[in-house]
């Protein structure tokens, strides 16, 4: 029973049990003492078996086999009292290989103390790593999750960008509609996609007044996923009809014709785009003879 | 030889037919006996008592669609004459004679245009040509490329007097009151009758310099390559100690253009670079003096001309155009120049303002410009800008082709010490897409810079936002200018960029040894964390480098408090290897005693008031050039073939040590690095390693076929 405390306390204190003293000062490792209390009482209160235990040891390896392992037995067992001992190891740095195996690990384990670790690696330094710890900020319900990934629309990384649009869409993305759309603006095609995806027809008004010439390439792929939706109501669609004949650039048209190609038969807002296609073309081939 | 005239007449041609057997006598051979008297003697003579020259002021060119070749008199300002012509190399002018090669080496009457005579003989390639009122002499090159034959060919008029063949190559041959000058086998130099069927009349020999050129200027016959020795008695010591002899200091210059191209080439086509960047000046001085006019070395580069100090490495102005400079020419109190639009400009040595004008009404490829002792009637120039405004214009430019002038503008700027230029060099270095010379000369001009610090807060306090198109900032270099002049309240700013995904990880290294040499207490945990959570990082360089420096940055700041850190990330196996080394060395030199001094004279009696730290602050780059120059020429051989330069980047212990030599390109690590390691800086009062790069630059080669 002694044996199992210590080896809890050892794990959970990882950063400083490893030899990861801190510089900064006296006060980290009573800060580490302090956060790795309760998983040591509770350790101390519910002591794990032996094998559960063993994952805890292995992450103190210098093995990289033996380290991957541990992380698959925490990940395999759901051993949520590790998550913390896991983040630890995380930001006591690992090779690229284990960090990924970590920071899955963090995330398929869900909400948890992982999160913090999480937001933590939005700024890691590679950029697959930040747009992993993007997607995993949705699925461990990091409480400031959405303020992260608003920030990550702006990473340097295009890779990194989208997984945070993704995400924000998978949270709802009302709530960052203005971000997403000028993120979508600006060519970030998968904030295009969640903000056709999921603006509601108060949002798509709002759309209307920014449809012109200049940011007509940026909007098109919103546009048309809004106008694809079934869900929204006609007078929505059809009131991006109406905006796009009213600009009435080539561009605007080219649109209107990729609509009338790419909508359903029957539909009424096919129907709108290939009229006001139509009625263009004739106006144009009526003015040229009128030239002739 | 075959010699083909069209213009000769029947009578000239039967001449020349009996001429041509007597020409290849034994005179110019190998063997000739040196300075033999009383010829010598003469031949100084006779090029003491020539006569000043009287060429008429031309520009000769080609240009216009389809190609043509033109003469424009410069006094009356209007153009002679215009030949269509299909041209392989610039036009040389020579006296009454313009040669070209074409198909054939053609040359044509300066008067008029019309062909004088051609010379056909199958491969053969014009080398240069020089004229003295009617006579003129022609040298060639033939046979293989690597080991050509020359030949010489003397012109009376319009029409060949005689030809000299020889087994090795002659560079460029000059004339003047009836006696040629020719250089060959790069440092022989004979002295031919022009009236004698071209006999051999003496002959020099240098022997510790090359020489390619025979030219006429004030005070008589130079010849020389990299340095210009005057035709008086003491050449026939053939050194250049004794001998009046002229060299301008050695310099790195983008292009590395030679003060007279290689006398053994060929005249480069109308169209090479070559022409482009170059160095221009006209020789000055009597007797025993020699000098360049209004003591100026042009550096013609592209749109650019830099007035050199010839004996300094300085900047005396630098001249800015909007279009490429295809011709230039020194004259009195200024320099003439051919702009590509095809315009005809003075700009004044003194101020390097545009001071007169003209037009040549077509587009210019290549112009040689002989101004004889022409200088335009100038109108007051307009006050000329400082120099650090000339330096910034030069340096702003976006033509990709001028990088090597933008990055020598920048190097010169670098040396203002005003607050303002800080600003402009952070301006350069932060536009990352620029050429890399630019680049690398801006950043590390910033790195070096020790004023200017509301530039640098200014400059950090932008962050790098995809979102709104911004580009983060210098911040390496930034760092290292925050440390220089000690902008402790920056700390916190550095900070944010070492967090920030946006900052560059090749910024990194510049940001750690800012913070390092800041020495803050309050970067001890950012750089902690840092170092933990990267020491295992590998796949990018960049981020393993940085690493390396937080191991350094870290026990600068943070002293003995870092060793606990340190030691595990020494031991720790998943570490990248040189992050491992990194925390050892850093270590190292935290558990170093404290230097000795040199006990001096009564120090037993005076314990109580040890030395002063003497060392200096940190590694500078006149102590890079002194360690440097001991084994500058094995380094440049370490050059591969077409590369210009390489950069060294070194760290350096505080004690001196170089701890690592990284090469780029790294395909000539292996030859640099051992010459690299053993030395040593002085030691220094720096915590910390800090990084050091040195460009190792070609200098102007000797040609390889130096006997």
């Amino acid at each position: 029973m002694r044996a199992s405390v210590d080896r809890a306390l050892v794990v959970c204190a990882l950063g400083t049990a490893m030899g990861w003293g801190s510089a900064a000062g006296a006060q980290a490792p009573q800060q580490q003492a302090t956060t790795t209390a309760p998983v040591a009482t509770a350790a101390a209160a519910r002591p794990p078996s032996p094998a559960r235990a063993e994952p805890w040891r292995a992450l103190e390896s210098n093995d990289p086999e033996e380290i991957q392992g541990a992380i698959r037995a925490i990940q395999r067992d759901h051993n949520y009292r590790a998550i913390q001992a896991l983040g630890q190891r995380i930001e006591a740095g690992l090779p690229p290989r284990l960090l990924d195996a970590a920071v899955d690990a963090l995330i398929a384990m869900g909400r948890g103390p992982g999160a913090q670790v999480l937001v933590r690696l939005t700024r890691h330094r590679r950029a697959p790593v930040r747009a992993k710890a993007a997607a995993g900020l949705v699925a461990t319900r990091a409480p400031n999750a959405r303020r992260e990934l608003v920030r990550l629309l702006d990473d340097p990384s295009p890779v990194v960008r989208a997984a945070a649009a993704r995400a924000l869409g998978e949270l709802g993305a009302a709530a960052a509609f203005p971000e997403l759309l000028n993120a979508a603006q600006h060519g970030v095609p998968e904030a295009a996609t969640v903000v056709g995806a999921t603006a509601t027809s108060f949002q798509a008004a709002r759309l209307l007044p920014l449809i012109d010439e200049q940011r007509l390439d940026s909007l098109a792929p919103v546009l048309e996923a809004i106008v694809g939706r079934s869900d929204l109501p006609e007078r929505s669609r059809q009131a991006i009809v109406a905006r796009l004949v009213e600009v009435g650039s080539p561009g605007c048209y080219r649109l209107l014709q990729r609509f009338a190609s790419a909508l359903p038969e029957g539909d009424v807002v096919r129907q709108a785009a290939a009229a006001a296609v139509e009625q263009h073309t004739a106006a144009g081939a009526s003015s040229e003879g009128g030239g002739q | 030889m075959i010699l083909r005239s069209l213009i000769l007449d029947a009578l000239v041609v039967v001449g020349l037919a009996a001429v041509l057997p007597a020409c290849g006598g034994p005179a110019f051979e190998p063997t000739f006996p040196e300075v033999a008297e009383p010829e010598f003697s003469k031949v100084l003579r006779a090029l003491r008592e020539a006569q000043p020259r009287q060429d008429r002021a031309v520009v000769v060119g080609i240009g216009g669609e389809p190609s043509k070749l033109f003469a424009w008199d410069l006094r009356e300002g209007r153009m002679l004459w215009e030949r269509p012509v299909s041209a392989a190399s610039a036009p040389v002018v020579a006296g009454n004679l313009i040669v070209t090669q074409e198909s054939d080496i053609v040359v044509r009457r300066l008067e008029d245009g019309e062909e004088a005579f051609s010379l056909d003989e199958e491969g053969a390639r014009l080398v240069g040509a020089d004229g003295d009122g009617r006579d003129a002499v022609i040298t060639l090159a033939h046979g293989p490329e690597q080991s050509p034959h020359g030949i010489v060919v003397g012109a009376r008029g319009t029409s060949v007097a005689w030809t000299r063949d020889l087994q090795l190559p002659v560079g460029v041959a000059a004339v003047s009151n009836g006696v040629v000058v020719v250089p060959w086998a790069t440092q022989r130099i004979s002295v031919l009758d022009m009236g004698r069927g071209g006999a051999e009349r003496t002959r020099v020999r240098l022997r510790d310099a090359v020489v390619g050129h025979a030219f006429v200027g004030a005070g008589g016959m130079y010849v020389g390559q990299h340095g210009l020795f005057r035709m008086t008695e003491s050449i026939e010591t053939g050194t250049r100690r004794e001998a009046v002899y002229y060299e301008p200091i050695a310099r790195p210059l983008p292009g590395q253009p030679p003060l007279l191209r290689d006398g053994y080439e060929p005249v480069p086509p109308p169209d090479s670079a070559r022409h482009r960047v170059r160095l221009e000046w006209r020789v000055t001085g009597e007797g025993n003096q020699i000098g360049l006019q209004d003591d100026n070395l042009y550096l013609v580069f592209y749109r650019y001309v830099f007035a050199l100090d010839p004996a300094a490495d300085e900047i005396r102005w630098v001249y800015t155009h909007s279009a490429d400079l295809v011709g230039a020419s020194v004259v009195s109190g200024g320099i003439l120049l051919v702009t590509e639009p095809g315009q005809v400009i003075y700009v004044s040595a003194a101020t390097g303002m545009k001071q007169w004008e003209a037009s040549l009404g077509m587009r210019v490829q290549n112009a040689a410009i002989r101004p004889g002792d022409f200088v335009p009637e100038v109108q007051d120039a307009a006050e000329a800008p400082p120099l650090s405004a000339q330096l910034w214009e030069a340096a702003s430019l976006t033509d990709a082709r001028l990088a090597g002038g933008r990055a020598l503008a920048t190097r010169f700027l670098a040396r203002s010490e005003e607050a303002d230029v800080t600003g402009q060099l952070v301006e350069l270095c932060a536009r990352r897409g620029d050429p890399e010379p630019v680049h690398i000369a801006a950043c590390g001009a910033v790195a070096e810079r020790t004023t200017g610090g509301d530039h640098v807060r200014d400059a950090l306090r932008v962050h790098g936002s995809f979102l709104q198109g911004i580009e983060p900032p210098p911040v390496g270099a930034l760092a290292k200018a925050a440390r220089n002049m000690e902008l402790r309240a920056l700390v916190p700013m550095l900070l944010e960029h070492l967090e920030d995904p946006s900052t560059p990880n090749a910024e990194l290294v510049g940001l750690m040894e800012g913070l390092g040499g800041l020495g803050h207490r309050s970067a001890a945990a950012p750089i902690e964390r840092f170092l933990r959570l990267y020491h295992a990082e590998a796949g990018d360089p960049a981020l393993v480098g940085a690493a390396v420096a937080a191991t350094h940055a870290l026990a600068a700041v943070a002293g003995r408090d870092a060793e606990p850190l340190l030691e595990r990330v020494a031991s720790d196996p998943l570490a990248q290897a040189p992050v491992r080394e990194g925390a050892r060395a850093a270590l190292a030199a935290l558990r170093a005693p404290p230097p000795q001094q040199p006990a001096a004279a009564g120090a037993a009696e005076a314990p109580s008031s040890p030395p002063a730290d003497t060392r200096p602050e940190r590694v500078t780059s006149a102590m890079t050039v002194q360690l440097f120059s001991g084994i500058d020429r094995q380094l440049q051989r370490c050059l591969p073939e077409g590369t210009d330069s390489v950069r060294v980047a070194m760290l350096v212990a505080p004690d001196g040590e170089i701890r690592r030599v990284m090469s780029m390109p790294d395909t000539v690590q292996a030859c640099i690095e051992p010459l690299v390691r053993p030395l040593r800086y002085p030691a220094t009062r720096l915590t910390a390693p800090t990084q050091v790069v040195h460009t190792v630059r070609r200098t102007p080669a000797t040609p390889s076929r130096h006997n």
